[in-house]
């Protein structure tokens, strides 16, 4: 900021009263200073991390002033005074920018890299580490590490009831090399990806395919934190956009806060197994480990039947998948309620179990694909994917309203392999029947 | 989605405004948005004969003569040019409505979101003759309206006028466009009628292979309106669903469809004109001193901006067409459908320039990449129907799993076929099985007669899927095409012959199907439901077969019934033909029959053989006697000329004439296996190539005999040479030999025309040692125990 002073365009009262405030400010500087100094050597003496990320400025479930105005979080993105974007952020716009800056690939202020798909372990001097911990869930937004290409399928023993039943699944695991995404929810320039912008199956029944809606981090996630699952938006939107909103709230539970210090109170967004981020390393299997896909199986292993019990028994029938909050038995309540979310946007997708031989009564959208039995995330990723569409058909798919695209539709396999992981529609994958009697 | 900022809604708002302002501001100063007319040569706007924007000519400072040549049609005339000539060029008369074109506005009362202006139509100016000098060229480009001269005379022919139909979901035409002006407010994705004029007023005939153009106004580049599909950034294509239902076609129009008279005022005669759907270009033919009319069924893609106008124009192999153009303008963008409680945002600024980017520490890159395009064109397309790999391509190519068309997430509308018959159309599949329904002289099915010609795999029905068991005890047959093919599994195996009957070929295979356990004779085995047929008969079973409930028989006419051929099958009974096991006539003369020759033969089996149902049942196209097709070709029955679908002619119904001769065509279907030299034989003499000798004579020797009706369902008919049906009435087996009739070898059953003698119909086959013998009446011959001797 120019002096004024030095301007020569004030009076003596202004001279002097721009004086006291550099006095003031110098004596502000030895007080932040002295502060800092003794936070820092606090910290560094308890071992403490700098604004973990789940410990940083996402978490406020209650305004009380407990967490929030304690937690430096709201400088983080916020200027009182010099913001560059409204809502006094600290850049311009409400774009990704701002979260970019932390979760972007070249941030430092999070374990997550949205752009690249990683998850990295903390760091010394600041918050994200060089060690990567393992692939994201949600893919990236510019680079996946699917490994879209090499799906495989798994037959192994399963409980059913008091039966123990042969049925198959399949394993996407994680690229050794990152791979340039071919959809994202948020098409970054850097990314090369061209997306329609329009909200498939938003709206009521018979409203075409949906609105062209501009959409941002803050459409899906609440950057203050709201006790929610990835702290998503009950309700989803793009603010004064032409979005259609739900009108009523999209829950989904998410499991309680990590508590512990380090990496063991950061959450674990990675496909690997654990609570924790410290879970992950501490197995230290390598940030290509984990699987995207796990429907049943147990991620590290292929159970079998020894005659008396399945091994390992983690192959049991109720064996949570790679993303699901909590205790296992939350898996049916989560299923149910992260395609209740997905469908405050996509309305129409949100079909039952019948859907996909009833018509829904909406002309575009008449017969789906159940989002009940099978959630959105079974399929698709949350961010980018980097599958491939180049079979004949897969690279000219219509859309709903008859476009064809190439666009990979945030799937998890290669062309439309998606559709293999689960059904067997020649009826030739062998099925060996009840073991036990 | 755009990373790009929103536009809050009071901007959008006002911007909207601003763009209904701006174009009132354009009409009333005659800046119309769109031309009707267009050069066909010149791509530069022509503004002599624009009646438009104002043109700074004092030549120009009244308005041009209205050409109405239809006067219901006549459009609103133009308001006269501002005099004051408004110097700066306008390249587009029509604004790009987006938000960031438009300037701040004044605040408005009462904002209403999107307007969709209405532009002014012109009035469509007096085309020009083609020996009119091309108009000077003009510093201030204006759109197109006139038609000047072609750079390339065309000798007489020319288009005389264009216009753009609306037409509803049918494809029926609703509403005529305007004459010579554009079609304003069109929508996107919805098919219109293009079409065009053409008059030939020369000496000489005409052949023109019309290509239809499209160009965006103001008009610089031209290029041929793609078909089928639509094409990236390409803003229509020729639609091939001119109605419901996809069908590449170009269709002849008939004269009495044709919109317009004689209007070029040359005394032209009307000639049959082309409506293209999914073709670009059509082949149309004018003689000299004719006229007529070429359409296109049009659809405008995402590509076609909101409010911009764009043009059509003929051309053919030597460049554009001289004369009128058409034209269309799309609507406004649709208006927003806020939720309550939204407000009214600001407008803020481009971000800031993002975060650099770096390779992640992951991999070590260095930079993050852009995917390489994807074009199908570096595909390799491979079968859709099996096969699949963990990372198939196929599913796309039948299923969408959000926004299916038809059940099981199908792409298109039932029934089944209109998915189908997409590649199975000779496009984009080896087998064409469209051409089998679309043939115009398939007769129609009638169920008053029992009379089918078709699997009604075009009609939509209850079917859900193949793999559900849908025919069980109900009446609710019906023949989608998943009913017999299960599309994940069918390829092109043959299939087999063996003691059993004919295994399912790969086109049937994964079919669901019946299975038999047959008892006695004459009587219902026990059918059991098979997820996929072992043996192609298992599958006719779902429907021919008791397994289901039959439609009711007519009591009066048993020819009509729809029998359970699993019953007649049965190997069990005295005689039926070898579906599921050989025949039991194993006699040298069977042998020999079934080697012989005869005009139509197809078959040479032998009585260890078992035959497919196909094979009298079958494709009748491929019945050429003279490249018989192996008997385990694909013999698809989908349709065809031959009541009951078989692959030959069989005249079962009417009986012969009084002096109606033997006809071996009449017989084709018997012929394709068996020889015909016995039946021509009416001697009566024994022969080794046939177990009854008097084949012949009665196929050849009755005429005049008897007086009865020719009905072959009515007691005592019959007045002349017999057909093979009214001895042998139920071909597949004697199970249902009609009036109390004791089943017979030789598949001998005699059709109700024949009436007992003395209370007796009776058939007792000869043997090599012993006569055979008659007793009954018929032709109201009495045969009181007529012998017959058959060779050794």
């Amino acid at each position: 900021m120019t002096d004024p002073a030095r301007e020569g365009l004030v009076t003596g009262a202004a001279a002097r009263s721009a004086a006291i405030r550099a006095a003031r400010g110098v004596a502000h500087v030895a007080l932040v200073t002295l502060v800092a100094v003794i936070f820092l050597a606090a910290w560094f003496a308890t071992g403490a991390t700098p604004v973990g990320a789940d410990g940083g400025p996402h978490v406020a479930t209650v305004n009380s002033g407990a967490d929030t105005l304690t937690a430096d979080g709201c400088a983080g993105c916020h200027r009182a005074h010099t913001a560059q974007g409204p809502m006094l952020l600290a850049h311009s716009g409400e774009g990704e920018a701002l979260c970019l800056s932390c979760h972007g690939s070249a941030g430092t202020g999070a374990t997550t890299d949205v752009e690249t798909g990683v998850q990295y372990a903390l760091g010394v001097t600041g918050i994200r580490g060089g060690t990567a911990a393992g692939a994201l869930r949600s893919g990236g937004f510019v680079e996946a590490r699917i490994d879209s290409a090499n799906p495989t399928r798994i037959s192994f023993p399963r409980i059913q009831g008091s039966d123990v039943v042969t049925t198959f699944s399949s394993r996407v695991g994680v690229r050794a090399e990152p791979a340039p995404v071919t959809s994202a929810h948020l098409a970054l320039p850097s990314s090369g990806v061209t997306e329609t912008g329009i909200a498939w199956g938003n709206g009521v029944d018979d409203s075409g395919p949906g609105p062209v809606a501009d959409l941002g981090c803050a459409s899906c996630h609440n950057p203050h934190g709201n006790g929610q699952y990835r702290i998503l938006n009950p309700i989803p939107g793009d603010g004064d956009g032409p979005l259609v909103e739900a009108g009523s709230d999209a829950f989904v539970t998410d499991a309680a806060l990590p508590s512990g210090a380090g990496a063991a109170g950061v959450r674990n967004y990675t496909i690997q197994d654990g609570r924790t981020l410290q879970d992950v390393l501490d197995a230290d299997l390598g940030p290509t480990a984990g699987d995207y896909w796990r429907r049943y199986l147990p991620w590290d292993g292929v159970p079998t039947w020894n005659g008396t019990v399945i091994v390992p028994a983690s192959g049991v029938a109720g064996d949570r998948p790679m993303y699901v909050p909590g205790a296992a038995t939350n898996l049916t309540a989560f299923r149910s309620q992260i395609s209740a979310w997905c469908s405050a946007c996509h309305t129409r997708y949100n079909a039952p179990n019948s859907g996909a031989t009833t018509p829904s009564g909406d002309e575009l959208f008449a017969y789906r694909h159940t989002t009940q039995r099978s959630e959105c995330t079974q399929c698709h990723v949350a961010h980018g994917s980097n599958a491939r569409m180049a079979g004949t058909t897969s690279s000219a798919a219509p859309y709903p309203d008859g476009t064809p695209s190439g666009s990979s539709r945030l799937l998890k396999v290669d062309n439309r392999g998606t559709c293999q992981q689960c059904h067997d529609p020649t009826g030739t994958i062998p099925y060996t029947g009840v073991i036990n009697p | 989605m755009t990373p790009t900022a929103r536009v809050p809604r009071a901007a959008r708002a006002r911007g909207a405004l601003l763009i209904a302002i701006v174009e009132l501001a354009l009409v009333l100063t005659g800046a119309a948005p769109f031309a009707a007319g267009v050069s066909a040569t010149d791509p530069s706007p022509d503004p002599a004969a624009s009646v438009g924007p104002p043109d700074p000519s004092p030549a120009a400072s009244e308005p041009a003569p209205v050409a109405s040549p239809e006067p219901t049609v006549e459009p609103t005339p133009a308001p006269p040019p501002d005099p004051t000539p408004d110097p700066t060029p306008t390249p587009d008369p029509i604004p790009t409505p987006t938000p960031e074109s438009v300037p701040p506005a004044s605040p408005s009362p009462s904002p209403t979101p999107e307007p969709i202006p209405t532009p002014t139509l012109t009035p469509a100016p007096t085309p020009a003759p083609p020996s009119a000098a091309p108009a000077p060229a003009s510093a201030a480009p204006a759109p197109a309206s006139a038609v000047p001269p072609s750079a390339t005379p065309s000798g007489g022919l020319r288009v005389s006028h264009a216009w753009v139909d609306r037409v509803d979901d049918a494809g029926a035409i609703v509403t005529r466009g305007p004459l010579d002006a554009p079609l304003l407010g069109i929508e996107r994705f919805e098919v219109y009628r293009v079409r065009f004029q053409l008059v030939n007023d020369g000496d000489t005939q005409r052949v023109l292979n019309a290509t239809l153009e499209w160009a965006a106004n103001p008009v610089t580049v031209w290029a041929a309106v793609p078909v089928v599909d639509p094409v990236l950034d390409v803003p229509f294509y020729v639609a091939s669903d001119a109605g419901r239902g996809f069908r590449v076609a170009a269709s002849p129009l008939a004269v009495d469809a044709l919109r317009l008279g004689d209007l070029a005022g040359a005394g032209t005669a009307p000639v049959a004109g082309v409506s293209g759907s999914g073709v670009n270009p059509v082949s149309v033919t004018l003689p000299p001193g004719s006229h007529t009319e070429v359409e296109f069924a049009v659809r405008a893609t995402q590509s076609a901006d909101w409010l911009a106008a764009y043009t059509f124009r003929l051309a053919d192999g030597s460049g554009p067409l001289t004369g009128a153009a058409a034209g269309v303008q799309l609507r406004g963008r649709p208006a927003l459908r806020l939720s309550p409680g939204q407000r009214a945002g600001v407008r803020v600024a481009d971000p800031l320039p993002r975060y650099p980017l770096v390779g992640s520490a992951l991999a070590g890159t260095t930079a993050l990449r852009a995917a390489p395009a994807i074009t199908a064109a570096a595909a390799t397309f491979t079968s859709p129907h099996t096969a699949y790999a963990l990372t198939t391509d196929a599913c796309a190519a039948c299923h969408t799993t959000h926004a299916g068309r038809n059940r099981l997430l199908l792409t298109a509308i039932a029934p089944q076929a209109s998915l189908c018959l997409t590649c199975h159309d000779g496009s984009g599949a080896s087998t064409d099985v469209a051409s089998a329904w679309a043939d115009p002289a398939l007769p129609p099915n009638d169920a008053d007669t029992a009379s089918w010609f078709s699997h009604p795999a075009l009609e939509p029905s209850g079917h859900a899927s193949d793999r559900r068991e849908e025919f069980g005890a109900v009446l609710e047959r019906h023949a989608e095409c998943a009913d017999c093919h299960q599309p994940h599994n069918a390829d092109g195996t043959p299939p087999i012959g063996t003691a059993d009957g004919w295994t399912a070929s790969g086109a049937l295979r994964g079919a669901s199907g019946v299975a038999v356990t047959n008892g006695a004779a004459n009587t219902p085995p026990t059918y059991t439901w098979q997820p996929t047929s072992a043996f192609e008969y298992q599958l006719c079973f779902k429907c021919h077969s008791g397994y289901t409930n039959l439609p009711a028989s007519d009591p009066l006419r048993p020819s009509r019934w729809a029998l359970d051929k699993a019953v007649e099958l049965n190997p069990a009974n005295v005689s039926y033909h070898p579906i599921e096991a050989p025949g039991k006539n194993q006699s040298p003369a069977m042998t020999l029959s079934l080697s012989g020759t005869s005009p139509a033969k197809l078959w040479t089996f032998d009585p260890s053989s078992t035959i497919r149902c196909l094979n009298c049942h079958g494709d009748a196209t491929l019945a050429n006697p003279a490249a018989p097709p192996a008997p385990d070709a694909r013999l698809a029955n989908h349709a065809g000329p031959n009541r009951g679908l078989l692959i030959a002619p069989y005249r079962d119904r009417t009986l012969k004439g009084s002096t109606e001769a033997y006809a071996a065509a009449d017989f084709a279907l018997c012929y394709t296996c068996h020889a015909e030299a016995p039946m021509v034989d009416d001697s009566g003499d024994p022969r080794f190539d046939t177990n009854f000798s008097f084949h012949g004579f009665h196929l050849n020797s009755l005429a005049l005999t008897g007086s009865g009706a020719l009905d072959i369902d009515t007691d005592g008919a019959g007045r002349g040479n017999a057909l093979c049906s009214e001895c042998h009435f139920r071909t597949h087996g004697t199970s249902y030999a009609v009036d109390g009739q004791a089943p017979a070898e030789g598949l001998v059953n005699f059709a109700p025309i024949v009436q007992p003698k003395d209370g007796t119909i009776t058939f007792v086959p000869a043997t090599p040692t012993a006569f055979g013998s008659c007793t009954l009446t018929c032709h109201g011959k009495p045969h009181d125990g007529y012998l017959y001797a058959r060779a050794p």
